[in-house]
């Protein structure tokens, strides 16, 4: 029915579910598909039910899908715990001599075909544990993608442990292709017509690596952080690159020195960045303020997962955006972006660090566990990148009379910056409201001149700052408003719903920039829209609130979800039909 | 819409500023903002001392950046004339750390109080002495809150009856010395605000120590503090020369550490040879960060490792 088709992989944490799902979704996309990887893990290190799925489609796609086509079960939850996304037209790969599946107790519908996994991988690997890349080479037998692809992948993955770990491995792969191509004919037919195999351009990368490649490509300095899901992963990242590119990474004792050492970084010249997912940005908020009033450059991410507290670690949400939009005591500007996709992560972080310096303010990427962790094929990021340093004093612009003043009033805000180091730069960059020096005033005057000036940047900011895109048709039945990863999510509906027949049911106004708020740009859109409807992961509809607070717009329907996962487009197109129904 | 508006000027290298520098001095140091401190208050003393220590050590008033804490002590951002960074209580220490490892060549002093270093600040100094940063921290310890009006503090004794403490503190003290021992400090000395020459040689030596200082100082708080006065000090401090005692033994140092009913001041601990954090920063074995900005970047590698 649709164009996609979708494998999922499930088992205990630990046994190698994330890995080998990557590698399928990378197949995938060296066969020409279109592909989205999507997992589901609890808190644990090992022994809780992890699953990976990978969307393959000739389409792009851009959202997890809740149908599964082919199921690898690597034990009984595999299969328990899945059994309402199995149907009669679902496979489910599995070795049924597992002592452990207890499958006199599922009334399945679903063909299961006999992949004796361990047998396989003790045979052809003389005793190693290769279980996963026997499944692997099963799985791309059944999509009808070519071994040698994969053999490709294998070596090119395993190489670094040398030449027998790649034989082993691919040994393991080709015999579990060949117990996928030895079977009768009656298999059902999963292959996709026209596979060209090894599109050059397309990279397979995640929200997090796209946020990395971003700051890398912004040239990046300092980096300090403290692990916490799901911003960990951007953490292993720039950890990873500081060997080659001109980087500082340090994992603070906590995340307010993280964020700290990351202002004092920027004070004294280098590009910096931190990130955290709500808890441990909420213990960032403090210095927020003080980058604020010091006018020191800073990109923070924040990590969206459900809350209060410990929440749900490890899934998603977008119940952040009040939190942000409004993190530190007083006031000042500051810019609030929520990538949609990974080609926004990878551009906005990269303006990010742009708007920072040239403004000296705080810039947020706003991202969630959906996006971060989530994989897709898109078109490889440009690699080539020049850049300036911007609103910083020249050495021959600083008078020898020592007159410099740092914070000196502005028409737009931002004033040349000195660093340390800079013979007649000498400035206090401070806490307190202060002069144009940097001493600290009580003035009643000099505070006013003050707050003006640095709240004056954002007319700057608005013009620089990513306006709201319609998504679709121009003029559509029903418009959804979103923000964030949602994009990813309305997207692949509006492919799927605006059939040839209908082709105007359902477009889009999607922001990407909630601060500072686009009110002309998105009222300018909704003029066209009949029926808006505004989707979002949160239970009190903060965008809904925020759109009303700048605009004046009530939006009189929504869609929200606040159960820690993502949406589905099955649950929206169904949505869109029961709507059309009445 | 990216790009689009960015003006552009060129950061000068922090290698250029030395064909005009000029070394600190009294002169140079001088603000136009005269210290709020109370008449008679310790904090003058140590002023002093850093002041004169500064100006001895003859760094080129660019190379020098202080980080100073919120608090009487901190204040002390207004009083000089430096390239400074007035941040918030407690945070002083990370802040310091983040300019030393943008820029190591930089001098980098953390100017606070006993509240902010040892109360919120406590897992920063730890952290640091861990790491052994090369950063100077000069606390200012007068055993209250003075800008707040004189609560108790970290260090204050207990039973100590303040005014967030009318029935006296029920907890001990807080020992930095033995903290910054236990915590693998690399230069932990103690001083007294009312000795200012023998201060300001012990803030030389921790300037010039290549890691982590400590720099403890007494410092009589007279406005609220009627107990730990002047006279209080200089009836129980001594020096550590006069015991003769050996900074590179750490267990006499611990044993120093615990002495009460005389106050030991001076050199406790100092290990020079510890390579300091950024030394040992592959990335920063030649050059600081801030001189090596990415004018251009090349993403290829990275990029094919995604294909």
């Amino acid at each position: 029915m649709t164009s996609t088709l979708n494998w999922k992989i499930a088992g205990l944490a630990g046994e190698g579910i994330a890995t080998t799902g990557l590698l399928f979704a990378k197949l995938a996309m060296r066969h020409g598909l279109n592909t989205f990887a999507y997992g589901e893990y609890p808190s644990l290190i090992r022994g809780g039910h992890n699953t990976l799925q990978v969307a393959v489609g000739l389409e792009p796609v851009t959202v997890q899908q809740r149908q599964v086509d082919v199921l690898l079960a690597l034990n009984d939850d595999a299969i328990k715990l899945h059994l309402a996304e199995l149907d009669v037209n679902s496979v489910i790969l599995a070795d049924k001599t597992h002592a452990q599946i207890k499958w006199e107790n599922y009334n399945l519908t679903a063909t299961v075909i006999d992949v004796p996994l361990k047998t396989i991988s003790l045979a052809t690997t003389q005793g190693s544990i290769a279980e996963n890349m026997v499944a692997l080479g099963a799985s791309s037998a059944l999509f009808g993608f070519k071994l040698e692809v994969l053999q490709t992948l294998i070596a090119e993955i395993f190489g670094r442990k040398g030449e027998v770990v790649v034989q082993k491995n691919q040994a393991a792969a080709a015999a579990g292709y060949s117990a996928i191509t030895a079977q009768p004919n009656n298999l059902p037919k999963l292959n996709f017509p026209n596979i060209t195999p090894d599109q050059p351009k397309q990279i397979l990368v995640s929200g997090s690596e796209a946020i990395g490649l971003g700051a890398l490509s912004a040239g990046i300095q300092f980096y300090a952080a403290y692990p916490m899901s799901p911003s960990s992963t951007l953490l292993h990242f720039m950890a990873e690159h500081e060997k080659n590119f001109p980087l500082v990474v340090k994992h603070a004792e906590d995340e307010i020195s993280a964020i700290n050492q990351a202002i004092g970084a920027s004070f004294a010249g280098a590009r910096a960045m931190t990130a955290s997912a709500g808890g441990g940005f909420a213990l960032m908020v403090e210095a927020c303020s003080l980058a604020g009033v010091a006018e020191t450059p800073l990109v923070v991410m924040e990590a969206q997962r459900p809350g209060p507290a410990t929440g749900l670690p490890t899934w998603t949400g977008q119940a952040d955006l009040q939190f942000v939009l409004h993190a530190g005591h007083g006031e000042f500007p500051k810019v609030v972006i929520a990538p949609g996709d990974m080609q926004e992560c990878f551009d906005y972080t990269r303006l990010a660090f742009e708007l920072a310096e040239k403004y000296q303010t705080q810039v947020y990427i706003l991202a969630d566990k959906l996006i971060l962790e989530s994989a897709m094929n898109v078109t490889s990021f440009q690699a080539q990148h020049t850049n300036q340093r911007l609103s910083m004093i020249a050495q021959e612009a600083l008078p020898a009379d020592n007159s410099y003043q740092r914070f000196a009033d502005t028409p737009e805000g931002y004033s040349p910056r000195s660093i340390p180091g800079q013979a007649h730069g000498l400035q206090l960059t401070n806490s307190y409201e202060h002069d144009e020096h940097g001493y600290a005033t009580e003035d009643a005057e000099m505070t006013i001149k003050m707050v003006n000036k640095r709240q004056r940047k954002l007319a700057g900011l608005i013009l620089e700052t990513p306006p709201p895109q319609l998504l679709g048709p121009a003029e559509a039945e029903t418009t959804f408003v979103s923000w964030g990863s949602t994009k990813m999510v309305v997207e692949n509906v509006l492919r799927q719903f605006n059939t040839p027949v209908n082709p105007n049911s359902v477009n889009a106004i999607h922001l990407s920039t909630l601060m500072p708020f686009p009110t002309d740009a998105f009222l300018q859109l909704t003029q066209a829209a009949k029926n808006l409807v505004m989707i979002e992961g949160n239970l009190s509809g903060q965008g809904q609130a925020l759109i009303r607070e700048k605009t004046g717009l009530d939006i009189p329907e929504s869609i929200r979800r606040y159960d820690g996962r993502p949406f589905y487009a099955e649950d929206i197109i169904a949505w869109l039909k029961t709507r059309k129904a009445k | 819409m990216l790009d689009t508006n960015l003006t552009q000027t060129q950061p000068m290298s922090s290698e250029a500023s030395a064909l005009n520098q000029t070394n600190i001095s009294n002169t140079t140091l001088r603000s136009p903002v005269f210290p709020t401190w109370c008449p008679g208050c310790g904090d003058f003393g140590i002023w002093g001392a850093i002041k004169q220590a500064l100006t001895e050590l003859n760094i080129p008033e660019e190379q020098l950046v202080i980080s100073f804490d919120i608090g009487c002590s901190g204040n002390m951002a207004d009083f000089l004339r430096v390239y400074g960074f007035h941040a918030l209580h407690g945070r002083t220490v990370p802040i310091a750390e983040g300019i030393k490892l943008a820029n190591h060549g930089l001098k980098v002093l953390v100017i606070g109080g006993d509240g902010g270093l040892y109360g919120e600040g406590m897992g920063h100094f730890i952290a640091s002495c861990r790491g052994n940063h090369n950063i100077t921290m000069l606390v200012h310890n007068n055993q209250v809150y003075g800008l707040t009006t004189g609560q108790a503090a970290p260090t204050a004794t207990k039973g100590a009856k303040t005014k967030s403490t009318p029935q006296g503190v029920v907890e001990n003290p807080v020992n930095p010395i033995a903290l910054a021992l236990a915590a693998n400090g690399t230069f932990i000395a103690r001083s007294y605000a009312g000795d200012i020459a023998y201060t300001k040689n012990l803030v030389k030596k921790a300037i010039l120590h290549p890691g982590f200082a400590l720099l403890d100082i007494f410092q009589p708080c007279i406005t609220f503090n009627k107990t730990n006065t002047h006279a209080w000090f200089q009836e129980r401090v001594y020096k550590l020369e006069t015991i003769n005692h050996d900074a590179t033994n750490k267990a006499g140092a611990w044993e120093l550490s615990q002495q009460t009913d005389k106050l030991p001041i001076g050199l406790f601990y100092e290990d020079a040879a510890m390579p300091a954090y950024h030394q040992q920063v592959a990335n920063l074995v030649e050059k600081p960060i801030t001189d090596q900005f990415a004018f251009q970047v090349d993403l290829t590698e990275v990029l094919k490792k995604m294909t």
